[in-house]
């Protein structure tokens, strides 16, 4: 249900919405979850990145504490 | 018998009867048969002459009755003119009248002693008198009463002294009306001075002196005739003020205090704005006085419309005026039907790739990496959950800490170039989330901003308080 306030009279309609609409949202939707499915996915991938440095840097003989204060 | 002669000798033979003789004899025929005779015998024998053509009523004609009953009024039928039927009697007095006894019968009577007549009308004016049954009525026309000549002095009026017109009606109680236009000042009624309708009346001896309510006006007052001395305490009530009567001048100074104005009696509508345009404020000059004055311009925040959405797919702010600066939303409590998913904001509809933002956001309180999104078709469409300004937020609005909590700021939202925007929020979904994002609207067209949408970025819906701010 679509909520619609007309700001020059006050009136509030709430309605279904348009077949126009519908085709508008579903666009938005699949642009949306491409956008976060993208953005988990980089997400992932710097937190790999992040671990895999982590670990590197434990391998040199790094304490975690000296690690932590370099990768925050 | 019908009679008749001839004027010769005649020997005729008619139905019957034999008539012979000489001239002059007298026949007779009965009367039945005179129009029969007449007709065959005249236009045969024209000496015919009839001594009489209907002796019964001839004779009945001639009868002189000594006794004539009957109910009266009397009448005698006579083919003879000349008839006359006398009443008369010879055994009672002059003066005897015939009167109905009431039993059918007429007797001779006196007349009754209170009928005898009117003899105490005195004078020579139109007077006039009429009798029904025993009752006399005598009326005097009063138009012919001469002055002295009927009335005697000390029996009627004695005090109308004077010459003005003066009138006076009635019969035994007699009303005299004295015309205040024809008074002289001091020689009857001085203390009636005016020319509105007075008229005195007396009786027993009392004047009475009638003034027409109304009739005495401002024209009548001198100027400070009436003081709070002739004036009871509480006697002056509106009803006795006419509108617009009591101006400032008839009021002294400090004569209106607090404590002559009741409580709530002085309304808005009694406040006159007089030459104040509309809205303009009663503004304090520094010098106890008060006047009508712009408020000064300054920065200020209208509120402009407020949304309640309840499980709403879209929330949609449309017909937006450009009579401010900049606008300004804020939202609280809003939660969403999704712990994952998020609401975008879209100006004027436009789903082009027209925003760009970046900004800092948070989750469980662990910074993210990407903060900055290009040619977005929506302000945090494509940056779900972590850079919108419904970021993601609980299921429910149990709890205001799990809601979305934010406000957005457009700025300059009437420009035709570039809009800027910024926006913060806290919100709690899976994680808690906050964020705080600027960002750029740069459409094709520069339209004003007259229409704001909050976009679901899935299938979930929203609840929640969204409030709409014009701010100058």
């Amino acid at each position: 249900m679509r909520y619609e306030v007309n700001v020059t009279t006050g009136k509030i309609i709430q309605r279904e919405a348009t077949a126009e609409e519908l085709a508008q949202e579903a666009l938005d939707r699949a642009a949306a979850t491409a956008a976060n499915a993208e953005r988990l996915a980089a997400e992932e991938a710097a937190a790999a990145t992040k671990a895999s440095a982590q670990a590197k840097l434990a391998d040199l003989g790094l304490t975690e504490a000296e690690v932590a204060a370099l990768v925050k | 018998m019908a009679t008749f002669t001839f004027g010769r000798a005649v020997d005729i033979h008619w139905q019957g009867y034999e008539v012979v003789g000489p001239a002059g004899t007298v026949f007779s025929i009965p009367d039945q048969l005179y129009d029969e005779f007449n007709d065959d015998i005249a236009p045969v024998e024209p000496t015919l002459a009839w001594v009489d053509t209907n002796e019964f009523l001839t004779l009945s004609n001639s009868v002189s009755v000594t006794t004539l009953t009957g109910t009266i009024p009397i009448s005698v039928t006579s083919t003879t003119s000349g008839k006359t039927v006398s009443i008369s009697s010879s055994t009672n007095p002059a003066g005897y009248y015939l009167r109905a006894d009431g039993t059918g019968a007429t007797t001779w009577a006196a007349l009754p002693a209170d009928a005898t007549g009117i003899t105490n009308i005195i004078g020579t004016s139109p007077i006039s008198a009429a009798v029904s049954g025993t009752t006399a009525t005598i009326s005097l026309n009063a138009n012919y009463q001469t002055a002295g000549s009927y009335q005697t002095a000390g029996t009627y009026v004695t005090g109308v002294v004077g010459t003005s017109p003066i009138s006076a009606t009635g019969t035994t109680a007699i009303t005299v009306s004295l015309n205040a236009n024809y008074q002289t000042a001091g020689t009857y009624v001085n203390a009636v001075i005016g020319t509105s309708p007075a008229s005195v009346s007396t009786a027993s001896g009392t004047s009475t002196v009638s003034i027409v309510a109304g009739s005495i006006d401002s024209t009548h007052l001198s100027a400070t005739s009436v003081g709070s001395s002739q004036l009871i305490n509480g006697s002056v009530t509106s009803a006795k003020i006419g509108a617009g009567a009591v101006g400032s001048a008839a009021l002294a100074s400090g004569a209106v205090g607090s404590a002559a104005i009741a409580a709530a009696s002085v309304g808005t509508a009694a406040i006159s704005s007089g030459a104040a345009t509309s809205g303009q404020v009663l503004q304090a000059n520094g010098s106890g006085a008060v006047a009508f004055a712009t408020p000064a311009a300054g920065g200020g925040m209208t509120l402009l419309a407020t949304a309640t959405p309840s499980a709403a797919t879209t929330v949609s702010f449309t017909s937006i005026s450009g009579d401010y600066d900049h606008l300004m939303l804020v939202w609280m409590a809003c939660f969403q039907s999704s712990a994952t998913e998020a609401f975008f904001v879209r100006i004027n509809s436009d789903s082009s790739t027209a925003y760009n933002f970046s900004g800092v956001f948070a989750n469980n309180g662990t910074f993210g990496a990407n903060g900055q999104v290009a040619n977005d078709t929506g302000f945090g469409q494509t940056a779900a959950s972590v850079l919108a300004p419904i970021a993601k937020t609980a299921t429910n609005g149990t709890d205001l800490t799990q809601t979305s909590n934010g406000q957005m700021m457009i700025y300059n939202y009437t420009n035709t170039g570039k809009r800027r925007a910024t926006w913060q929020q806290i919100s709690h979904g899976t994680a808690t989330c906050w964020n705080s994002v600027q960002g750029i609207y740069n459409p094709t067209s520069g339209a004003a901003v007259t229409r704001i949408d909050f976009i679901r970025t899935s299938t979930q819906t929203l609840t929640g308080t969204i409030y709409l701010y014009g701010v100058s």
